[in-house]
């Protein structure tokens, strides 16, 4: 069920609020177990066909782990690991790529209709990464083993097991052992029901009601002139926006309702300055999770092997084009072609991945060889609001390959986009949207900022925004939840349920 | 190795990784304070404490080694089994 359904706001949160609240009072290990049963139905009402599948992952990774535990640093510790990688990779393999092929091998008349019609089991992007984290770090003697109850907890719990944020075990597991802390607190409830509300707005006000222009233009790019393209992508880079960040804040003040504290998913990337900085901002746990477990490796196997070899490390190495390549361009190629694929088997994810991939590289590669020095004297005097259009830009032009269909779908866009369909094309009022949603995002402070969980510096013209547990704030955000609720039109599903 | 050891040793990595010859970190410096500590330069900082502490972190370590304070404490940490 979605997080903005009547049938989860009105029957199941409620349900799950009381009950817990009623089993914390037996023991704290109780109101877990209601929780995790809880977990269970949620994903069973959205897809009951592979509840047993989701059981399955967690109890096979469960005592994988305690495998681990035994062993880390050995070499029986090493056969588990690589034994655990394989079968969540293989798991996550079998879903989400094979797919793709066995419909084209359906498509030749090879394959039945069965085989080829594999369904994508709900958030298995999600907690298969978020398994693979723990047992790495189990693997390395850096994490603790958990009990069965905690353990199927942290992966299952419902504010996160559909579309994250990915947590790790580093910042829940502590939570979940600490013993005095067990059922409902005003001191959570009143934050996490206020990020939820701010969540909801953004997904049903702003999100669903931009939907629609981008959708269509995405769906017929060989008929778009070039504004309608440009306005439409510009529009679907803050649908996208709106609606991730919005199920995140969601998903993060759900986890506060109940006492856990989620990391932030999102950090204003429509303000980032530079390539680099949007990646700090943007899926914020993702990236967390592939700089940990994909890009240290990989620059770390690098460099010990230039070390081993007498070659230069570091600054040094950057002074030649194939240490550049080696040293920097490699790790994060490997790392963005990964976030690419993690997205969907089409051709067009890997594309964006490894386009998000080259503007790392020229983005670094300018810090190193600067092209010429007036140019990049004028560059580095660059005004923040053309750094942040620039970004903006670039992040957008990746976002036809990631909404398209396909390759060719994109390349339909591109040529949208540059005028070869025509340059103006009838645009939809919607596009005042433009004028409204930009200046929003750059000039008010997100949702962790409202709500203080941030030590950003808030405007001073904006203190009156600053959230507080008082009435005002009471009474706004029940307003805000009810527009948003009676004025949304048809809820569509989030965009990330789909990876 | 006492701390302080330690840390005039890494005052000069530092400086060194982030070409800044007046950096002095303290516990409480942090990949945030310190301007060019990205993912590449944190390699860097890593490999370079490696080879100056003969320790060797393991890439889950890497993580959590982004504020000096937990740095110095898990060198210490690691020079202390090696003496062991």
């Amino acid at each position: 069920m979605l997080f903005v359904s009547g049938a989860f706001l009105l029957y199941f949160l409620p349900a799950v609020m009381a009950g817990y609240f009623l089993f914390s009072k037996l023991g704290t290990q109780w109101g877990r177990l209601w929780l995790v049963a809880a977990s269970f139905f949620f994903y069973g009402y959205a897809a009951p066909r592979f509840v047993l599948l989701l059981a399955a992952s967690i109890l096979c990774n469960y005592l994988l782990g305690r495998g681990l535990s035994r062993s880390c640093d050995t070499r029986r510790g090493r056969v588990l690991l690589w034994c655990g990688l394989a079968l969540n990779l293989g798991l996550l393999c079998f879903y989400k790529y094979l797919p793709p092929l066995t419909q084209a091998l359906h498509r030749s008349g090879i394959l039945s209709a069965e085989l080829a019609g594999l369904a994508l089991p709900l958030g298995i992007s999600f907690f298969t990464f978020l398994q693979i984290g723990y047992l790495i770090d189990l693997a390395d003697g850096t994490a603790e083993p958990a009990s069965l109850l905690n353990y199927s907890l942290f992966v299952s719990f419902f504010p996160h097991l559909i579309s994250g944020p990915i947590v790790s075990h580093k910042e829940i597991m502590p939570q979940l052992c600490r013993e005095e802390r067990s059922g409902l607190s005003t001191e959570e409830m009143l934050p996490g029901f206020s990020l939820f509300i701010l969540g909801l707005a953004k997904k049903l006000l702003i999100a669903d009601r931009i939907a629609a222009l981008p959708d269509a233009a995405f769906a017929a790019p060989q008929q778009l002139g070039a504004l309608q393209a440009w306005v439409a992508l510009l529009l679907y880079v803050l649908q996208l926006y709106f609606d991730f960040s919005g199920y995140s804040d969601m998903a993060i003040g759900l986890a506060r309702i109940f006492g856990l504290r989620y990391p932030a998913n999102f950090n204003s990337p429509l303000k980032a300055r530079n390539i680099s900085d949007f990646w700090q901002r943007w899926h914020i746990t993702l990236t967390r999770f592939l700089n940990g477990y994909l890009y240290n490796p990989v620059s770390v196997a690098i460099n010990r092997r230039r070390i081993a070899h007498g070659k230069a490390i570091g600054r040094k190495a950057l002074a030649t084009p194939s240490g550049f390549a080696a040293v920097l361009a490699t790790p994060i190629l490997f790392t963005m072609l990964a976030i690419g694929i993690w997205h969907g088997a089409g051709w067009q994810f890997a594309l964006f991945g490894l386009l998000h991939g080259f503007y790392l590289c020229v983005y670094h590669a300018w810090r190193v060889w600067p092209l010429h020095a007036r140019a990049d004297r004028v560059l580095g005097r660059m005004l923040a609001p053309c750094s942040i259009a620039l970004t903006t830009l670039a992040v957008a032009l990746a976002f036809v390959l990631f909404r398209s269909s396909s390759v060719t779908g994109a390349g339909s866009y591109y040529s949208a986009l540059a005028g070869l369909h025509g340059l103006r094309g009838h645009v939809d009022e919607r596009a005042a949207l433009l004028i409204v949603l930009y200046p929003a995002v750059w000039l008010i402070p997100n949702s962790q900022e409202i709500l203080g969980d941030t030590s950003a510096e808030f405007p001073s013209a904006l203190q009156w925004l600053r959230w507080k547990p008082c009435y005002a704030w009471s009474i706004a955000l029940g307003l805000l939840c009810l527009f948003s609720l009676f004025f949304a039109g048809e809820s569509q599903s989030f965009v990330y349920f789909r990876f | 190795m006492i701390c302080s050891e330690i840390y005039s040793q890494l005052s000069e990595i530092f400086q060194e990784v982030f070409d800044d010859p007046g950096l002095i970190p303290t516990p409480e410096t942090s990949a945030r304070d310190v301007k060019g500590w990205d993912s590449f330069n944190h390699i860097n900082l890593i490999l370079m404490i490696e080879q100056h502490f003969h320790v060797k972190f393991k890439t889950t370590e890497l993580d959590s080694l982004q504020n000096v304070g937990q740095l110095v404490s898990i060198v210490q940490g690691k020079l202390e089994q090696r003496i062991a």
